[in-house]
């Protein structure tokens, strides 16, 4: 069994519409890993920024797998929600980006989108109701297949920081480049 | 001087055997028959030291003179039987001795005594009765015959022990005269005749040269004539144990009888003789005595009758020693009281005690044992490993204990010699049982302190541990899924994150991937059935000069062949659509990326920026874009092959007349992309660096091959050592 190591955090979100954000990620992976030890999912709290169009998470990540396949390299999906005057949520952004291939330090910026509002009146809802519209199902996000029907629109970037720790995969032939 | 023989048994005491081999002191003693001549003239001396000659001491001589006084006094109760006899045969000895009578007194005297030996009242009495007739009768004639016999009945009534050892000691120098005639004659008209024919009477054999033979084991019981009567009679057995004793007592009666059919019938001859001396032979009779007939017998001459008996008797009866009850054993099953004073204590101390006593005149205590079971020793009173033979010797004991007469008397009568090659052979025997003993404990020592060493412990932990690395080593290995053989697994995992820059919005990218030969695709992911081919999500109002986060990733699995070509690119391609409201969609542009799947990507790849272009075409196209929409099919592969290129000639200019060829930039696209490449694990590779890590991993394994050999080695050692040394 070949093993990772994930340690890093989750640093912020940048270049949001909404002020007051907060972010719940997870890592997704194939059938052939397995979680040794660690949170494999997560919430952040919520923040905001008064002079700059951030918030700030600093979510540390900290996760151990083990794996006997290459196939279904994990991804880390991060979803943003905004917060309103009335504590209601909504979500402001979806994106997911591949672990890195490569043993190090990596900085990860992960765009993220949302679902675009279909007409006028869910456009004028979404401005001063309760929020835009979410996915139903979060299986959309991965597959390929005729996904340019899916209108979204363009939100703000994720910045992750993480450090890679690769052991045993060169006793199976594994060469990362 | 001489110690007791102690010896250390390791075993069954059960098996414990005792050789017994009593003879007359005749036929042992090497002494010269002309010496044994000179001791005649001194008899009443030698009857208290029969083996020494010393000369006659002041002392003993008054000693004498006050014991002979007494004895005196005691011959004195038995007058009416003498005058039977003088009147009976009073011709007859008063020819040679007018005091020949007095023999026959002393034996009825010792058959009285026997009678008796149960009740001290009787014998109370009886002392008391003799004393006061002895004083009546004391100015009577004494001559030195008569002193000799008082003086032993004396000892007798003072020390039972010491007068019994002297008394036998006596008659058995006076058994050895019958072998020469002369004695004989002399002999035969002494007084202490009637001990000896007594003594004949119950020990024929062993006065006629046999040896008594008995073999005595551990506790094994021999009984006395004494306790054949008290356990001849049933009315006297009550315990168990007596009636056993009952039951054996009866087979040695019976025994006794057939030894006197047979005897009666030896002894028909004799009846003949006897018939010319009836007087005598009726008297003898009521007497319940047999013995002085066939001593008369021989006394007459007839020296061919004695030497038929003896022959008869030993051929018919070799065994005569358990019949005639010579030699008897007390055990502890007796009971204390029938064992002697000190056996209480011995037995309170853990001792098994067995006595071994010869009954010639008296019961003679010949050997004491004692057996500490605790202790395993074996204590043998008095002890036979030398030889008696050397007369100084024996009086060298005299002086050492008070015992002087009792072991004098035990050395003359058991063979030394006999007796030691026995004990010695039990020695030996015990010798080599404590030897095979101690060398099977020191085999088990052996093998047990080699068993739990510390070494082989650590050895066998040291074993195990690397048999169990080993087991998961190739648990592992096969865990892990590895490319088919002669194939290599390549996993690409593609990123797409923006667009930009494009005439108009609402753009989504779609991408075709071209694997180049002798690739196979590795469809194990069932979440995307095709692969090769895809396309991102429509981006509303961004694309233009707004930024589009497209944020489109997946992953790729091919698996190269042997006969891949290295040159052989992967080449993916990319369109740009947009769509407006009126669902009118328009091309944007197209885009090219191609590499090799075996050569490594460059290193920290941020992201690759591609340009995207789009035919030019004429006014009429741009009218119809506008207005109308849809887009013109245009062969972008052929156009990206580099061959199509050279076959036509090169890139457009602006001052080619033909405008088909015409290109227009349009935004861009950033690409993001990772790859991992596995290969077979003992593959050899065409890099040196490839080559190295192979070496290291061949080089692993084979210093593993050799520490599994040697521990199996070690191990198939050790088993054999323990299975040859069980």
């Amino acid at each position: 069994m070949a093993e990772v190591h994930i340690i890093g955090q989750i640093l912020k979100a940048v270049d949001f519409a909404e002020p007051h954000l907060y972010c719940k990620w997870s890592v997704q992976s194939g059938n052939a890993w397995r979680l040794v030890q660690g949170e494999v999912q997560g919430q952040t709290h919520v923040s905001s920024h008064r002079l700059e169009n951030s918030s700030d998470f600093a979510q540390p990540l900290d996760i151990h797998l083990s794996t006997a396949a290459v196939q279904g390299w994990p991804r880390l999906l991060v979803e943003v929600f905004a917060v309103n005057i009335l504590q209601q949520s909504w979500p402001v952004g979806y994106g997911f980006a591949h672990i890195p291939a490569s043993p190090g330090g990596h900085r990860l910026e992960i765009n993220t989108w949302k679902v675009a509002p279909c007409g006028w009146w869910e456009s004028v809802r979404e401005r001063f109701g309760g929020g835009g519209a979410a996915l139903s199902k979060t299986d959309l996000l991965y597959s390929g297949v005729e996904r340019y029907k899916l209108q979204t629109r363009s939100s703000g970037k994720i910045i992750v920081d993480l450090n890679l720790i690769f052991r045993k995969f060169e006793d199976y032939g594994v060469e990362f480049k | 001087m001489k110690r007791t023989g102690i010896y250390r048994i390791i075993g069954s005491m059960a098996d414990f055997q005792l050789d017994i081999k009593l003879r007359h002191m005749s036929e042992w003693l090497p002494v010269p028959k002309f010496e044994y001549n000179g001791a005649n003239p001194h008899a009443p001396h030698s009857d208290h030291y029969p083996v020494i000659s010393p000369s006659p001491s002041p002392r003993q001589e008054n000693g004498d003179n006050g014991d002979g006084q007494d004895n005196w006094s005691d011959c004195f109760i038995y007058v009416p039987y003498s005058d039977e006899f003088s009147y009976g045969m009073q011709g007859y000895y008063n020819y040679y001795n007018p005091g020949s009578g007095y023999p026959t007194s002393r034996a009825s005297i010792g058959s009285n005594r026997a009678a008796s030996s149960n009740s001290n009242s009787s014998n109370l009495s009886q002392r008391n009765s003799r004393k006061i007739k002895g004083r009546s009768r004391q100015p009577g004639d004494s001559t030195s015959v008569f002193s000799s016999q008082m003086e032993q009945v004396h000892e007798e009534t003072e020390e039972e022990a010491t007068g019994e050892d002297e008394q036998q000691e006596l008659e058995e120098e006076q058994d050895q005269q019958p072998q020469s005639y002369r004695m004989d004659e002399l002999k035969s008209n002494t007084t202490p005749q009637g001990a000896n024919e007594v003594f004949y009477n119950l020990n024929k054999e062993l006065c006629n040269g046999a040896t008594a033979n008995l073999r005595i084991g551990w506790q094994q019981k021999h009984f006395s004539r004494s306790e054949l009567q008290r356990y001849g009679d049933p009315r006297n057995c009550f315990t168990p144990l007596q009636r056993r004793y009952h039951r054996w007592t009866q087979d040695i009666i019976e025994l006794q009888q057939r030894h006197e059919l047979a005897h009666s019938q030896a002894h028909e001859e004799p009846l003949e003789i006897r018939v010319r001396r009836k007087p005598r032979k009726s008297k003898r009779r009521r007497n319940a005595q047999a013995t002085p007939t066939s001593s008369l017998s021989e006394n007459a001459g007839l020296s061919s009758l004695p030497m038929s008996q003896i022959s008869v008797q030993t051929i018919e009866d070799p065994n005569f020693a358990a019949r005639t009850c010579l030699i008897h054993t007390l055990i502890d099953a007796d009971g204390e009281e029938a064992l002697p004073e000190e056996a209480h204590q011995l037995h309170a101390e853990g001792f098994q005690l067995m006595y071994v006593y010869a009954e010639l005149q008296a019961d003679t205590l010949l050997l004491t044992l004692k057996y500490s079971p605790s202790l395993g020793l074996l204590y043998v009173y008095p002890d036979f490993n030398f030889s008696a033979d050397d007369l100084d010797y024996m009086i060298k004991i005299n002086r050492d204990n008070d015992c002087s007469q009792l072991y004098a008397y035990g050395f003359q009568n058991v063979n030394p010699l006999e007796s030691e090659f026995g004990s010695s052979t039990a020695v030996t025997t015990t010798t080599t049982t404590t030897t095979t003993t101690s060398s099977q404990q020191d085999d088990n020592l052996d093998v047990d302190l080699e068993l739990p060493s510390d070494a082989s412990t650590g050895r066998l932990i040291d074993h195990h541990q690397q048999q169990r690395d080993w087991a998961n080593e190739l648990r592992s290995l096969l865990h892990f899924e590895l490319p088919p053989k002669r194939m290599r697994r390549i996993s690409l995992m593609f990123e797409l994150s923006e667009a930009q820059d494009f005439e108009n919005a609402n753009i989504h990218v779609r991408y075709y991937i071209q694997p180049p030969d002798n690739t196979i695709l590795d469809s194990t992911n069932v979440e995307e059935p095709f692969p090769l081919r895809g396309a991102t999500a429509t981006c509303l109002q961004a694309g233009d000069q707004r930024l589009a986060h497209l944020s489109h990733c997946w992953q790729l699995n091919l698996l190269c062949e042997e006969q891949h070509n290295p040159e052989h690119l992967l080449h993916i391609y990319f369109e740009v659509i947009s769509i407006d409201s009126w669902q009118r969609e328009r091309c944007e542009g197209y885009a090219h990326y191609a590499f090799s799947l075996v050569t490594p990507l460059p290193l920290n790849p941020l992201a690759i920026r591609l340009q995207c272009m789009r035919p030019l075409g004429t006014w009429l196209d741009d009218m119809n874009r506008y207005f109308i929409g849809g887009r013109k099919l245009f062969d972008f592969v052929g156009y990206f092959n580099p061959n199509n290129l050279r076959l036509k000639g090169g890139l457009h200019n602006r001052l080619n007349a033909d405008i088909s060829q015409a290109m227009r930039s349009t935004g861009f696209l950033m690409l993001r992309l990772q790859k991992l490449q596995q290969r077979q694990p003992a593959e050899q590779q065409l890099n040196e660096l490839l080559e190295s890590d192979s070496e290291t991993a061949e080089m692993g394994k084979a210093s593993t091959l050799d520490e599994v050999m040697a521990a199996y080695t070690e191990a198939r050692d050790r088993v054999e050592l323990l299975l040859g040394r069980q």
